[in-house]
């Protein structure tokens, strides 16, 4: 195997899901599957997405798997950045609450490739389909979130 | 045998992924450095991302045939299949194709190509 490559054991993996997901508190949060950013591993993303849920955008989001509607979600929300570094958006594309006024930053393009593999382990391991809804939580802000 | 398949995938968070359909797992990225990152059923390969346009990805098997393109190998291990295909894709964006392939685990070498840490392509050979 290439040096590049990382090659987890399941065990390995198995931590990692529960330190992604495995997240709750609240009245009724514990029902549905939590998504953590955790900002000591993407500082930007994290940083972008709890200054969107402080604007008013929500934590809770449902899932949208339709490829066109996805598309679509992420031309509208990067529509207007003009920023430096990747763009990145929150709410996610990937879900009915994305596109036109999803709040975007630039963030480092090693951030966004952590960011893809979260989301995808998580929802792989949730079996998030159509509509389903899920929080997202951010962890590790400075300043104690 | 050589070329199973091509297609286009738009690569949301720069990456494509080979995988058994039947796992509910995806490998994961220390540092966001890593060219490729494996489990046993998938495989996971940094690419450009969606707003730079579709990455393509060849499936091949035996044998890989590229006439003048530079070819950049960012993986070589083993992929295990629980039925005798494998998927192809990206899992945020849900789009995803099927290649037939056997059950059981297979030799897989990933490589990249174009645009250097932002490729435009990748091509999986199977054993």
């Amino acid at each position: 195997m290439a040096d590049s490559c990382f090659l987890p054991t399941i065990a390995d993996a198995m931590d990692l899901v529960d330190a992604a997901t495995a997240v709750g508190g609240g009245a009724g949060a514990a029902e549905l599957p939590t998504l953590e950013i955790d900002a000591s591993r993407m500082p930007s993303i994290a940083s972008n997405i709890q200054a969107a849920q402080d604007s008013g955008l929500p934590s809770v989001l449902n899932r949208e798997v339709d490829p066109a509607a996805i598309a679509a979600n992420r031309s509208a929300a990067c529509a207007g950045f003009c920023g430096t570094g990747s763009p990145d958006e929150y709410p996610f594309a990937s879900t009915q609450q994305g596109g036109a006024g999803s709040r975007v930053a630039g963030v480092p393009l090693s951030e966004q490739y952590i960011q893809g593999g979260v989301i995808s382990q998580f929802y792989k391991r949730f079996a998030i389909g159509a509509g389903d809804p899920f929080r997202v939580i951010v962890t590790g802000l400075e300043g104690g979130r | 045998m050589s070329l199973l398949a091509r297609f286009e995938v738009t690569a949301y968070y720069g990456q494509v992924e080979i995988s058994d359909p039947n796992k509910l797992d995806y490998p994961q990225f220390e540092t966001g450095e890593e060219r490729a990152v494996a489990i046993p059923d998938c495989i996971a390969v940094v690419t450009r991302n969606d707003r730079e346009g579709p990455v393509t990805v060849e499936v091949w098997n035996q044998r890989l045939e590229t006439d003048n393109v530079n070819l950049e190998p960012v993986y070589d291990g083993e992929l295990t299949l629980s039925e005798a295909r494998a998927v192809v894709g990206n899992t945020v964006g849900n789009e995803f194709y099927s290649i037939p392939l056997g059950r059981g685990r297979h030799r897989v070498k990933a490589f990249t190509s174009g645009a250097g840490e932002r490729p435009e392509a990748v091509h999986f050979l199977v054993d």
